[in-house]
């Protein structure tokens, strides 16, 4: 039953993303590919455009999956299931904000979770840049395209942060992506 | 009845307003939003902007989706909280339909393909980022790295391997250590 499945998984991730934005792109990232709903490059297009797009990515990534796993009603139903435990969690905080949120258990219990969830994203981050190049499999299939984008793009980061001692922006790292892209497949 | 729906129907738009024009991520937005419920429409007090704040720092799920209800619910119980989360999510779920159907088609094009390959390969690097300014943000740095290192171990190692279990386990795990060090101490005391 897919509505069921879709909701289950995404009531799952609306519970865990702690974080920001990107807390949410590991729990996803694993889901979607243990029920084979999509290939890693359709899920990392979907990262992108929701990057571009006003509106938070969590709910975006659960209505595209939705919508392409089970239509109108399976968006609906995905979306539903992230935002579900966030409005849960707000009014429960309303009734007893002083008890809940300045709780000295609840506190340690976040305290751990938070250097936790950093590096399972960096992780993550970590194992798209190598899987997608295609070192992981085996040698012959590494694709020389990316590999030279992530090659070039890492060196100009690396250069904006020491020429402005800021990290680019995430509109940038698209499109210098994108451009990077067009460039380098169109040659090879 | 006539003034709560108004009530309800101003809160639908006035978060929609906000969902739509929002390129710079929660926190960006959270200026935003005081803008309008504090300053322009005194739904809420700039102590509860502080509390939205802590709140979404806290817990896991959307900004977007927690600052709606919070102020939504103070305003006008459920029905609010429902109108001001619709309202906030209505333009992002609608462009992800349209983009969701031309999608396909134009990943046809050639040039279109090429800059999606692109992409693809940076967006490993984006996530790594992200990653990495959120690391830089915490609070303290001595403590955790124990945790730190051995999260992403075992995240890679899972990724790698293709082991399944899953990423919420890891985090309970390590939220549950310094939980039991802390009950501990109490024990001891």
């Amino acid at each position: 039953m897919i509505y069921f499945q879709l909701f289950s998984a995404f009531l799952q991730v609306g519970t865990f993303a702690f974080g920001a934005a990107y807390g949410a792109i590991p729990l996803i990232r694993e889901l979607v590919i243990r029920y084979g709903w999509f290939t890693e490059e359709t899920f990392a297009n979907w990262i992108a455009i929701s990057e571009s797009i006003p509106g938070p990515i969590i709910t975006e990534l659960a209505s595209f999956v939705g919508y392409d796993q089970a239509g109108v009603l399976g968006a609906v139903v995905a979306t539903a299931a992230v935002i579900l435990p966030s409005i849960l969690i707000v009014i429960l905080s309303l009734i007893a904000f002083e008890k809940f949120v300045n709780n000295k258990y609840f506190n340690a219990f976040l305290s751990g979770v938070r250097p936790c969830v950093t590096d399972m994203i960096m992780a993550t981050g970590l194992h798209m840049i190598i899987k997608y190049i295609g070192a992981l499999s085996d040698l012959s299939h590494t694709d020389t395209g990316a590999f030279a984008v992530t090659c070039i793009l890492g060196a100009i980061t690396a250069l904006y942060r020491l020429i402005t001692k800021k990290s680019i922006d995430a509109y940038m790292t698209i499109i210098i992506g994108g451009i990077l892209g067009a460039i380098v497949y169109s040659v090879l | 009845m006539n003034s709560r729906f108004r009530l309800i129907a101003d809160l639908y738009c006035q978060f929609f307003k906000i969902g739509s024009f929002n390129f710079g991520g929660g926190y960006a937005m959270l200026t935003k939003i005081e803008d309008v419920c504090v300053n322009k429409k005194n739904w809420i007090s700039r102590e509860d902007m502080m509390d939205i704040t802590v709140i979404s720092q806290s817990t896991p799920g959307p900004i977007f989706v927690k600052s709606a209800t919070y102020i939504g619910y103070k305003q006008a119980g459920i029905a609010g909280a429902v109108a001001a989360s619709g309202g906030m999510l209505t333009t992002s779920f609608l462009l992800v339909f349209l983009i969701s159907t031309v999608f396909e088609n134009l990943l046809a094009l050639p040039l279109v393909r090429n800059i999606f390959r692109g992409i693809q390969a940076s967006v490993g690097y984006l996530v790594l980022s992200a990653g990495l300014s959120l690391r830089k943000q915490m609070p303290d740095k001595s403590q955790p790295l124990a945790i730190m290192y051995s999260s992403m171990l075992a995240m890679l190692a899972i990724n790698i391997l293709g082991l399944r279990i899953s990423a919420a386990a890891i985090m309970l795990v390590c939220g549950c250590i310094p939980l039991s060090m802390s009950l501990i101490r109490k024990g001891a005391k």
